[in-house]
């Protein structure tokens, strides 16, 4: 009789599958409230037990986890909302200091199925560059950018919150400073968005530092929302696939999830001829852990690894499969301090085995395959079952993914116009190309 | 600096405390496993396991006259909240494929044609096996694995007698070229296999995991496992079985490596 022995590897495809290294996007909203103190308490349970029983780490990164329980379990069954449960949660999660652990409230993801984003944008990304939260690019078209402004224009006020006071709260907690601007920019762009129609008042300093102010209109995104799997919340998708001068393929999405995979594979499969391809992942906060080595197949010709999670007990390999029809020709991935966890996979792999040139900056070092579960509130949490090392064993967590060729952004080179990052991956496929085509030449 | 102290002074106390329970425990261990030293008589043969397991199935004759399976049910990954389909296809004598749909994730595939062993999942793409993943596959996929046991472990031996949940169940340990031994564990009441340890290759790398065999129904003379737990170290997939159809003509091209994208 069969007894299905062969979908004992089961387990492995589908972890790699939903282990889903991410740093989901949040969407703002009003939290839900309710009152029941033990559902809390059996929350409170839940997140803290899971933590002793699953963390990858069974020294929990030197933390001695019961005396977290007995600070924190007082400070649990005072809370008068699930708000305050869920703050008091996430800070004990702090405790950890490592990424991937979070307390997502109800409200603060989405399980709606509809493709169509809830919320709206004016069409504002940006960065902190030396404090200063700087516009690194405007959507073509968008109110900000009807509204004149430019990347490189500093925003320094949303609505009636001072861009300093966000950045003074954040630089006080105890966040390292990758955590630090990955919070304070999420934080600035969370008020950049809204419901579509309504209106969001910006101060800020153009190009000669004049102070100005727009009343931009928030419209509704561009994008599609993804499927929610599992517990993993739908998600906001940016995907776009273009030539650049000399035919170079530039591919960027937003995030790892299924609802991109077809999209990028036929973006690289219809650019086999191009001179190079750059994938922009600046921004891009990860996903689910397995497309990394998907995508990596489209770019191999060999079998290999992007790296290992490491579990408690046991690993899984990001193994690597190359496609038929693979692209051959140079890679550039493009990152910086907002990409995180998939995007620091993918990078940190095809940087180490050689198959890509990584430029931008120093990734955000939040690389934990993680996966989400359902508390009783209706809030989801977030815990890491693993650590990511490279083939060679860097451990990414913390450290971040080290680009080949380092272009920081400053003000000034922004408002100059232009893409600095982008047009230094160019000049390496340039590079690359040359000196492909002298190799092919002397064969 | 007080509460340091007094932590430091009551952890060596419960260490104290711990280091005589553990040496306790070690007695009493000892203790009991001379007092409960296998004993070899009372353990029956690899024969007599196996053959109260085809017994507990419904016998060799009702077990043969079934030559393919399709099987369709549900596949659930609950710490994640993740689930979706399952199919399952076998022929006599060595073809299956299995078909999983996760939602919001895609379709993941394997199969065995009886000599090619493949794999497909929206991230690996489709790719053969080979090595000690063939040589699981060419074991694991056998239609009638459990009547041919024997044939496919040489060196099958019963280990001993051991708990599985509240139940007692005799312990068969098959050693594979590849690696780790197989270990199955029988229900010393009915007979019927309810549990099995293995580790497997995989593109990901070698995984061991248990595999709890529970919620037996008898469909057409045979009794089998409607629940497959799989218990690893990172959660619990379960597979249930919603519906089940013998002796269905199959094509065997299905059991074919897909053509590559």
């Amino acid at each position: 009789v069969k007894r299905f022995f062969h979908l004992a590897v089961l387990s492995t495809l589908i972890l790699s599958a939903v282990a889903v290294a991410s740093m989901a996007q949040q969407v703002a909203g009003v939290p839900a409230v309710k009152d029941a103190a033990l559902i809390r308490r059996e929350a409170f349970q839940i997140v803290w037990q899971t933590i002793k029983d699953k963390h990858f780490d069974p020294t929990f990164g030197g933390v001695d986890w019961d005396k977290v329980r007995d600070r924190y379990a007082p400070r649990a069954d005072a809370a008068k909302t699930d708000a305050e449960l869920h703050s008091v949660l996430q800070q004990m999660l702090g405790e950890l200091k490592q990424s991937h652990f979070n307390i997502i409230p109800p409200d603060a993801a989405s399980d709606v199925s509809s493709s169509e984003p809830q919320n709206g944008g004016v069409g504002i990304d940006l960065r902190l560059v030396d404090g200063l939260a700087v516009i690194t690019r405007i959507e073509p078209g968008s109110s900000a950018a009807r509204a004149g402004l430019r990347q490189g224009f500093v925003i320094s006020q949303v609505g009636n919150t001072p861009v300093k006071q966000l950045v003074e709260r954040f630089s006080k907690s105890r966040l390292s400073p990758s955590m630090m601007q990955l919070y304070t920019t999420r934080s600035i762009l969370a008020r950049l968005s809204g419901i579509p129609g309504s209106h969001i008042r910006v101060v800020y300093q153009d190009g000669r530092d004049r102070s100005a102010e727009a009343n931009l209109q928030v419209e509704r995104l561009k994008g599609e929302m993804s499927a929610p799997m599992g517990n993993f919340p739908a998600q906001y998708t940016e995907f776009e696939a273009k030539r650049l001068a000399g035919g170079v393929g530039y591919i960027r999405f937003n995030i790892f999830v299924a609802l991109l995979r077809p999209k990028i594979y036929e973006a690289i499969s219809s650019m086999s001829d191009a001179p190079g391809l750059v994938f922009d992942l600046r921004g891009n906060p990860g996903g689910f852990g397995a497309m990394s080595s998907g995508i990596a197949g489209w770019l191999e010709t060999r079998e290999t690894s992007l790296g290992r999670m490491n579990m408690r007990s046991g690993y899984t390999n990001f193994a690597v499969n190359p496609q038929q029809k693979s692209y051959r020709g140079p890679v550039v991935i493009l990152i910086d301090g907002l990409s995180g966890s998939t995007s620091e996979v993918f990078s940190a792999g095809m940087q180490e085995n050689g198959r890509a040139v990584v430029v931008g900056e120093t990734s955000m070092g939040a690389a934990l395959p993680s996966i989400f579960q359902k508390l009783p509130t209706g809030a989801r949490f977030q815990y890491a079952i693993a650590d990511f090392r490279t083939p060679k064993g860097v451990l990414i967590e913390g450290r971040g993914v080290i680009p080949d060729i380092e272009v920081k952004l400053t003000r000034q080179t922004l408002l100059r116009g232009g893409d600095p990052q982008l047009n230094e991956a160019l000049e390496q496929i340039r590079k690359r190309s040359a000196s492909g085509s002298r190799r092919a030449a002397n064969l | 600096m007080i509460s340091d102290l007094a932590f430091q002074t009551e952890k060596g106390q419960t260490m104290k405390r711990l280091t005589t329970i553990l040496f306790s425990l070690v007695l009493a261990a000892s203790a009991l496993a001379q007092a409960t030293k296998p004993d070899s008589a009372a353990l029956p043969s690899v024969d007599q396991v196996l053959e109260k397991n085809i017994k507990a199935q419904g016998g060799k004759d009702a077990i043969t006259k079934i030559t393919s399976r399709h099987q369709k049910g549900t596949f659930e990954f609950a710490a994640a909240g993740a689930g979706g389909s399952a199919e399952f296809l076998a022929k006599a004598p060595n073809k299956s494929t299995f078909t999983i749909d996760i939602a919001g994730y895609g379709t993941v595939r394997e199969g065995f044609n009886g000599s090619t062993a493949w794999a497909q999942s929206p991230d690996t793409g489709l790719r053969d096996k080979s090595g000690a993943e063939l040589a699981d596959a060419k074991r694991d996929d056998d239609f009638y694995r459990d009547l041919r046991l024997k044939d496919l472990y040489p060196a099958l031996a019963v280990k001993g007698k051991e708990k599985v949940g509240t139940k007692d169940a005799y312990v068969l340990e098959g050693p594979r070229a590849e690696g780790t031994p197989d270990k199955f564990y029988f229900d010393a009441e009915t007979g019927i296999m309810i549990r099995a340890d293995v580790e497997r290759e995989s593109a990901q790398g070698k995984v061991a995991v248990q595999m709890y065999f529970e919620d037996f129904k008898e469909v057409d003379g045979v009794k089998l496992p409607h629940t497959m737990r799989q218990v690893t170290p990172m959660g619990e997939f379960v597979i249930k079985i919603t519906e089940t159809k013998h002796n269905v003509p199959i094509d065997d091209a299905k059991f074919n490596k897909p053509a590559a994208q």
